[in-house]
């Protein structure tokens, strides 16, 4: 694997550190977040954060296991450098949804689904699919 | 007419760079009052002194300036080469043009202004420059070291061999410290005690050492070389010089409580020593848990003793000694509060019996509640590997007594975490723990040791290789943090992660052993009040300078030895510990101590004794003084300055109402000649 510097990815995170308000080079890759994660991730968040020191923006945004994180923000409370991966995933998950094209359409999911389903699984469901 | 000679030093490139030092030179020579001018390629070289010295002879001048780098640097070398040609040292003044101009600027013409306002304005200052004298005072042999570790044993070993009477205070009942509790030591696997306590002998028996065990140091007051200690001798409720250290008393002795010293993993009687090898082999009475003490009951131990040395009225005593100088060794602990995060369990308030029997007493084995009790501290670990430990030397779990079969080793507990912890690195973990694993592996034969770590530390002599040897000797090291214990059956269940796989990890392990981060004892910083030194934000005492003088404190003849100005392990802790005693010997090798002149004065005709300046003295060098008529009537209090004790910081000067009190050298005259020179023609 060839680590290079890249240019478009490196603005790319810069924004993602703007918007998070997280440091991703804080981070010294002791894993205690991977440790914790209730989610089991996989790849788990610190192998997450050590993708974005090196600069694969692209690889990382596109990773499905961004979507298992809950954000129950375990990984957040223990991390001892204080960053925040929970954050960053979040981060990341925005970005996603923004650049992306849509994984759910809200007309497709009909109106006895909608009727099924307690208002807050759908409310979060369209933050979180749509 | 004043004769001022200016030296403008080039410093190689280093100032000439950005600071045309031919023109400062000429300006500086076109100023009233000075005779001689020079500029040189390097003034602190052995000829750029010798012309200095030249010129002072040459010209009889009677003030120089030299326009080099920070008189931090080089003052002292061109004030002692102007004593050295006969002029008065304090007639010597530096413009700083290398910190404060070549190194600052890059345009050469601000830097040339700068560096001729800076000369310009010590040319004016110096004509006001008084010739001053250095003090001159007795000052008392004898070293107070505070703390009976490793550091405090060898730094007294150290000065009592060069000949210097020395005191050990030490808060608990027998030197040693941490030292002593440790079972072997790194890279080498000797035990520690066995290279430990014939020092302890040995100061026992050197006739220039006073032990002063079981006593606490309440109040230092003085300055280098006249220090007076205020020494509070514990009460032993044991007489001294009578005890034989039979040990009928703590044998007999029919109460128990936690033993500090084992790390509150076995209990210890009422009267005790805290290890066999205790010195001195003086037993005290815990009057805190003594029954005795608390319903006077028993008293089995006076009956016992032999030679009749239990004396329960025995009072604290207060011992006001003088000593030269003081080495600071009172180490460290091991940061307490880690348990809960790693395995914090507290158990439910309405479970905890609110009265226990004895058998549910004995079943708690330690005091510290909410922890799992197999979840134990690199030290508690030392204690349980150690020979004269509550298991003999058996690696035996604390809580059931079983041996445990898979141990899980954690490295950087509360060290390396700014969110919880210290930042800093507890620097001996790495090679303690490797330690621990081999003590582990040679104590049960099919165990298995883990060790999660995030980077291996080991940068000292036969340090790498010792963490091979742990590691072909069976122990499994695993890059990761772990994030939580739980208790899963009577096993305790880590949460860890391997980040080199890229994965979360999950071991069942009988035992759990932190790398618990080293931080300075408890009471670090209200210790270091006591004695007027300063420390940094975790409490660690801080040196002068971090590169070149690393056993000096903030306080002049305070020095500092061990583990209380950082992080160290054994070796550095000793080398740490000479240092501080050469240090203290050179302060003693001279008849007189000299003082720079650089103090306060107080004008005693318009001192209105408003007693501001004692107000404000950081030192405390400044007390009110009587003056008397010459029938020995008081006719007035004024201020007086302790040379001893002022440090010259110029606060008094400040707060002075009446302008009656001076620092010398920086005299209000000489400041305001400085500040008129200033035209700023650079700014």
């Amino acid at each position: 694997m060839l680590i290079e510097p890249q240019g478009q990815s490196l603005t790319a995170i810069q924004e993602l550190e703007r918007s998070t308000g997280e440091k991703i080079t804080d981070c010294y890759q002791c894993g205690k977040c991977t440790a914790g994660c209730p989610a089991s991730m996989d790849p788990p968040p610190s192998v997450l954060i050590r993708k974005l020191q090196l600069g694969m923006f692209d690889e990382v945004v596109s990773e499905q296991s961004i979507w298992s994180c809950m954000a129950c923000l375990t990984c957040s409370e223990r991390c001892p450098k204080g960053v925040s991966p929970a954050a960053i995933i979040e981060g990341l998950k925005l970005i996603h949804l923004r650049d992306m094209d849509p994984q759910v359409q809200a007309e497709e999911l009909g109106q006895e689904f909608l009727a099924q389903s307690t208002q807050q699984a759908v409310v979060s469901g369209f933050r979180k699919f749509i | 007419m004043a004769k001022i000679g200016v030296f403008v030093c080039q410093c190689g490139n280093n100032i000439a760079r950005t600071v045309d030092t031919a023109d400062v030179a000429k300006d500086a020579s076109e100023q009233s009052g000075v005779v001689f001018v020079e500029d040189y390629k390097f003034m602190c070289s052995a000829p750029g002194q010798e012309a200095f010295k030249k010129a002072i002879r040459d010209h009889d001048l009677d003030g120089c300036i030299v326009s080099a780098c920070s008189p931090k640097m080089h003052e002292a070398t061109f004030r002692n080469a102007a004593e050295a040609a006969g002029l008065n040292p304090f007639k010597v003044e530096i413009a700083n043009i290398r910190e404060q101009c070549s190194w600052v600027h890059n345009d050469k013409e601000i830097g040339t202004a700068k560096s001729k306002d800076l000369t310009r304005m010590m040319i004016q200052r110096v004509k006001y420059n008084r010739p001053l004298e250095r003090y001159r005072m007795t000052m008392t042999k004898r070293a107070l070291i505070l703390g009976g570790g490793i550091a405090g044993i060898q730094a007294a070993l150290d000065l009592a061999n060069a000949g210097t009477p020395v005191t050990i205070v030490e808060k608990e009942p027998s030197l040693g410290g941490n030292m002593a509790r440790l079972s072997e030591t790194f890279p080498t696997l000797d035990c520690s005690q066995c290279i430990l306590t014939p020092k302890m002998v040995e100061v026992q028996n050197h006739p220039l050492i006073t032990i002063r065990a079981f006593a606490e140091l309440e109040k230092l007051d003085g300055y280098i070389g006249n220090f007076k200690a205020t020494i509070r001798q514990k009460a032993k409720s044991v007489i001294d010089k009578d005890c034989t250290g039979c040990g009928d008393c703590w044998e007999k002795c029919p109460f128990t409580v936690e033993s500090e010293f084992d790390m509150n993993l076995i209990k210890r009687k009422v009267i005790y020593i805290p290890f066999p090898q205790a010195v001195p082999t003086v037993p005290v009475i815990d009057r805190a848990n003594c029954p005795k003490f608390l319903k006077d009951k028993c008293g089995i131990c006076a009956d016992v003793c032999g030679p009749d040395c239990i004396d329960f009225t025995q009072e604290d005593e207060i011992i006001e000694e003088e000593f030269g100088a003081v080495i600071v060794a009172t180490g460290f602990e091991l940061m307490p509060n880690v348990y809960k995060e790693y395995g914090g369990s507290s158990m439910p308030q309405h479970l905890i019996p609110k009265k226990m029997n004895k058998k549910q007493r004995a079943a708690q084995p330690r005091s510290t509640s909410g922890r799992l009790p197999d979840v134990i501290n690199g030290l508690e670990f030392e204690r349980l590997a150690s020979a004269s430990g509550p298991t003999g030397g058996e690696i035996r779990r604390p809580s059931d007594g079983k041996k445990p079969k898979t141990v899980v080793f954690i490295a950087c507990v509360g060290s390396r975490d700014a969110s919880k912890g210290v930042e800093y690195c507890s620097k001996i973990c790495c090679m303690y723990t490797a330690k621990h694993t081999m003590l582990y592996n040679h104590s049960v034969d099919d165990g298995k040791a883990y060790v999660f770590y995030m980077d291996i530390r080991a940068g000292g002599k036969g340090y790498e290789e010792f963490i091979n040897r742990a590691q072909d000797e069976g122990a499994e090291y695993i890059r990761g943090r772990v994030s939580a214990l739980r208790k899963k059956g009577d096993k305790i269940l880590v949460k860890g992660a391997d980040t080199l796989q890229g994965c979360a990890v999950e071991i069942e392990a009988d035992m759990v052993v932190l790398a618990t981060a080293m931080v300075p004892q408890a009471d670090a910083i209200d210790f270091a009040k006591t004695l007027g030194i300063s420390y940094d934000k975790h409490g660690f005492y801080s040196e002068q300078h971090p590169k070149l003088m690393p056993v000096d404190s903030s306080t002049g003849g305070i020095y500092l030895a061990g583990a209380c100005q950082g992080v160290k392990d054994v070796p550095e802790t000793v080398a740490q510990a000479s240092a501080a005693a050469s240090k203290v010997m050179q302060l003693f090798s001279k008849e007189e101590l000299m003082r720079e002149p650089e103090v306060a004065i107080v004008d005693k005709e318009h001192c209105m004794n408003c007693w501001d300046c004692v107000t404000v003295c950081p030192y405390l060098a400044i007390s009110p003084e009587e003056v008397k008529d010459r029938n020995g009537n008081v006719v007035k209090m004024v201020a007086n300055v302790n040379p001893g004790l002022c440090q010259g910081c110029g606060l008094c000067n400040t707060v002075c109402r009446s302008k009656s009190i001076e620092l010398q050298g920086y005299t209000d005259q000489q400041v305001y000649a400085q500040i008129t020179a200033f035209e700023g023609a650079f700014v």
